[in-house]
């Protein structure tokens, strides 16, 4: 396949600016269990080529899933064209940030290839755990699993070339008490689908599931009769799960450089962190430093070189308070003069690049959970995202938890439903006072952040360990 | 997929891969485009062909199922092997699949 690329970059190089050529092949396995019971077993394979190419200053993207000799000609010819009638309406020429050529092999790290692992052993997990949820006022249970195993080569007019396979593992589940005139649901071991991460079956072995299914059964029969948070203003702590959704919403979404740039307005939005606040702006108080980090091990926003040939790198976003950063794609970084940090990445082969995050980490600081807790007099903890929303600059939002807990004198005490917060971005992370130690730090895998038309589902993460807010808007949705 | 007589091809072809199963397909071929403008210029430019097929085993109210977006006759024979094997270890229906 490699070759065939080659051959049609030969092609395009005389007509071209740049162009570059990705095969994408993915295999997918996806089960689902209720209430003890498998409800679907999909396996699934996918396969094409994405053709851009940069002509007269503009881009054309042109795939097709046709990989005959014929069809490939005609998919080439298609994305010329198209980028020859976007310079009709370009504003300035496209301009790629420099990047070296890269001739390389990655592949993701795994102990167990999930693949090679029985089906009946993966569902008879599900059902078991599916089972022991089943309790008192538990009517539904729920788990999935997904795995992931995509093959890509890379080719550009740069003269890298790339091939790579990148694992990914992920899943967990759920329990629905229902009574009350009410239900609640808990989670485990995050809520959306799970924990997702570019490792192997060990992954899933690691969360054991059928150790914590009881536990999160009995706290959605807890739930179903707890009392509605209260409201006020209050100390809280975010626990992991819920701190990677208020990274992924609160900073991951506005340091994308093309929102920035306006590309995204029309559809994902904006974002509060304009050119003139890279490096002029305090986002949080100085324990807050957030990077972009695509090269932790095992994080789902992990791979050996984003879909424009970049490799993956740390870069800080926030150091210590002070927003520094953005994540760019090569077009987008030109624009600022300087170097993309790979974080262009395309769903599969019929989607163009965009500007992705990676894993966009929370750095841990040195506080024993103990110690975070023990130094609130009055306030909540809050855990597992239930629901989220935030304006087009995410800058206003309101997130919703599975579960709270009390935290009087320091201990943790009776749990609440229906707990939510409010907050201002930079205020809400200004109030930021303390945030616990690397023991309590983990990568949380987001497998369904969407952005971009025609619609892209990226896998990205989150590390977090719990974290201290003061003063914080808390009370509890209807 | 060009016209009806190809769809009856690919039948013909996944037929003589699944021999004694009955079976279900759903197949559909498509071209996309669109173009985005930012600030009154276009940003993105694209285009796509795809399809996408669906087969479904049914072996003794066991359903397997799989789906893939090539037709080579390498993929769809993988593939139904796969889903021959699926039909082995989901649980049966509560209800007869009637075709």
């Amino acid at each position: 396949m490699k070759k065939i690329l080659k051959n049609i970059l030969d092609w395009l190089e005389p007509k071209v600016n740049y162009a570059d050529l990705r095969f994408v092949q993915t295999e997918k396995e996806n089960i689902e269990a209720e209430n003890g019971i498998l409800s679907s077993y999909n396996v699934s394979t996918n396969r094409g080529v994405g053709i851009r190419v940069l002509a007269d200053g503009a881009w054309g993207f042109a795939a097709s899933n046709n990989l005959d000799k014929v069809s490939l000609q005609k998919t080439t010819a298609k994305a010329l064209d198209i980028a020859r009638a976007s310079a009709l309406a370009k504003k300035e020429d496209v301009r790629l940030a420099h990047e070296d050529k890269h001739i390389d092999t990655y592949i993701t790290p795994v102990t167990k290839d999930p693949f090679q692992i029985n089906p009946a052993e993966k569902i008879d997990l599900l059902v078991r755990a599916t089972k022991i949820m089943l309790k008192d006022k538990v009517k539904k249970s729920e788990g999935s699993f997904s795995f992931y195993k995509t093959y890509k080569i890379f080719v550009s007019t740069d003269g890298s070339e790339i091939e790579q396979t990148i694992y990914e593992s992920g899943g967990g589940i759920a329990a629905y008490a229902i009574g009350e005139g009410d239900f609640q649901k808990r989670s485990y071991p995050s809520s959306f689908g799970g924990d997702y991460a570019t490792r192997g079956y060990e992954f899933i072995e690691e969360m054991k599931l059928l150790e914590n299914a009881e536990r999160v059964a009995e706290e959605a029969n807890q739930l179903l009769i707890a009392p509605s948070a209260p409201e006020g203003v209050t100390d809280i702590v975010l626990g992991g799960s819920q701190l990677a959704l208020q990274v992924h919403e609160s900073c991951g979404h506005p340091v994308e450089l093309d929102r920035v740039l306006g590309k995204e307005i029309s559809y994902a939005g904006g974002s509060f962190l304009s050119l003139d606040k890279l490096n002029n702006f305090t986002y949080g108080s100085p324990k807050v430093t957030i990077v972009a980090d695509a090269t932790v091990p095992g994080g789902l926003g992990t791979f050996g070189y984003d879909d424009e040939g970049v490799p993956a790198s740390k870069t800080y976003l926030v150091n210590k308070g002070k927003f520094v950063g953005y994540i760019m794609s090569r077009e987008d970084a030109f624009k600022l003069g300087l170097k993309s940090n790979g974080a262009s990445r395309a769903e599969n082969w019929n989607r163009i690049p965009l500007v992705r995050m990676t894993n966009i980490n929370l750095l841990p600081g040195n506080l024993e959970l103990d110690k975070l807790i023990g130094d609130i007099k009055e306030g909540l903890y809050l855990d597992y995202n239930k629901s989220w929303s935030i304006d087009d600059k995410r800058i206003n939002f309101q997130f919703g938890t599975e579960i709270a807990r009390e935290i009087k004198n320091g201990k943790l005490g009776k749990i609440y439903k229906n707990a939510v917060y409010q907050g201002i971005t930079p205020e809400f992370w200004k109030s930021c006072d303390g945030i616990s130690s690397e023991k309590y730090w983990h990568v949380w895998g987001v497998p369904n952040c969407g952005k971009g038309q025609p619609g892209q589902v990226m896998h990205v993460a989150h590390g977090t360990s719990p974290v201290r807010f003061r003063k914080a808007k808390v009370g509890a949705s209807k | 997929m060009k016209d009806i007589n190809s769809g009856k091809e690919l039948v013909n072809k996944i037929k003589s891969f699944i021999k004694n199963y009955d079976f279900e397909i759903i197949a559909s071929e498509g071209k996309s485009e669109l173009t985005r403008f930012a600030e009154s210029y276009i940003h993105q430019n694209v285009a796509e062909t795809n399809l996408n097929l669906t087969v479904k085993v049914i072996n003794e109210d066991r359903i397997g199922t799989v789906e893939m977006n090539s037709i080579d006759e390498h993929t769809i024979s993988k593939n139904i092997e796969k889903a021959i094997e699926v039909t082995k270890i989901t649980p049966k229906l509560d209800y007869h699949y009637q075709l």
